[in-house]
């Protein structure tokens, strides 16, 4: 029999890269945009943040020791997105137009808006996940909810695998420089995240 | 969650979940089923079963029969190979008022070895339906077993 390890770990992977509910994986794309593959340890930073906001608030609102509001988590992850997707056309600039490459390295907030809006996407994920768990032994609990957070961080790092790949062709390949690739992701970002942000306004 | 949701959609998952536990005192498989009480009505109403109101006071007297034969219908149970049927012996409003608690027994049943289920509820009824259902057999074995669209029937093996 499939244990309940694997189901859950299934459904996180699975809500996390699911195509019908792209917030998640839109949100990753837009954190990724600034972003080449040779860079792929400050990707690793960046996701780490990400997973340690959104594990902290997904366990504890699964736990049903903070209050979740859906409708305005709902409303609130696509402002994420369009935040993160602004901060990557507004902050990293170029400092000079010859340089490829180099942005303004700095200034590091991504790092702690990849922390902040975990805890957001957590309590999305959470919402998904209270109308999963099976009530029951306290053990069995930590077991669905620790096998669903593993899902969700394999489904991240495959969305983060497939975005890299995609910058790096459109890199070498088709040899956009990267501050176009920037503004041409950012901007989509921004654009589909304001649409879904304007479909959930909760008041 | 796509961007031609409704905004009522956005909230809500396709989800039911059934806890199934084998009762060697009582030699039964006993169950508690969690499905939406929105999702369950739309699924009767398509079946022609409308304003039945379930668990409100305006609760319609055909409710249960119409419930029960709905679940006859889509949770099925195959037993070392013989198919049994299950008792519906009532239903209950869950503590959010959104979902409503079904609860099945299957009586008579010695230890087994194995057990083929269909799971079938609102799987027609969304794409994004999944059912879970978390069972404990003979011998205390624990597993959750996942249905969804083309994996309606699932078989599990006992040691």
């Amino acid at each position: 029999m499939q244990s309940t390890f694997q189901t859950y770990l299934q459904l996180g992977f699975e809500h996390i890269s699911d195509v019908q509910g792209y917030d998640h994986i839109l949100f990753i794309i837009a954190l990724c945009a600034i972003y080449r593959l040779a860079e792929w340890r400050k990707v690793a930073i960046l996701v780490t943040a990400f997973t340690i906001g959104h594990s902290i608030t997904l366990a504890l609102a699964a736990m049903d020791i903070i209050p979740i509001n859906g409708e305005l988590i709902e409303f609130l992850i696509p402002v994420t997105i369009f935040v993160t997707a602004i901060y990557n056309v507004v902050v990293h600039r170029f400092e000079s137009d010859d340089v490829e490459g180099t942005y303004d390295r700095r200034v590091r907030l991504n790092y702690l808006f990849a922390l902040l809006f975990g805890l957001i996407h957590g309590m999305g994920f959470s919402n998904f996940f209270r109308s999963l768990v099976m009530p029951g032994q306290e053990n069995s609990f930590i077991r669905q909810l620790f096998a669903f957070n593993v899902g969700v961080e394999l489904g991240q790092l495959l969305i983060v695998a497939l975005i890299l790949l995609t910058s790096f062709v459109a890199f070498s390949v088709l040899q956009i420089r990267q501050r176009s690739w920037n503004l041409f992701i950012s901007g989509a970002a921004a654009g589909i995240s304001l649409i879904m942000a304007l479909e959930r306004i909760p008041w | 969650m796509g961007l031609s949701n409704s905004s009522v959609d956005l909230h809500k998952f396709h989800v039911s979940r059934c806890m199934v536990e084998y009762n060697p005192r009582e030699q039964a498989l006993q169950m508690s089923m969690h499905v939406f009480l929105d999702d369950l009505e739309l699924a009767l109403a398509e079946r022609g079963a409308d304003s039945l109101y379930i668990c409100t006071k305006l609760e319609s007297p055909d409710a249960e029969y119409y419930l029960g034969r709905y679940l006859e219908e889509r949770v099925q149970f195959s037993i070392d190979g013989q198919p049994v049927t299950f008792t519906f012996l009532g239903k209950e409003i869950s503590e959010d008022l959104q979902a409503v608690w079904c609860y099945l027994e299957i009586t008579d049943l010695s230890p087994f070895r194995e057990m083929t289920v269909t799971y079938d509820v609102l799987l027609d009824l969304y794409d994004d339906q999944k059912n879970i259902m978390h069972i404990v057999g003979p011998n205390r074995q624990e597993g959750t077993l996942l249905f969804r669209k083309g994996y309606r029937t699932e078989s599990v093996n006992f040691k």
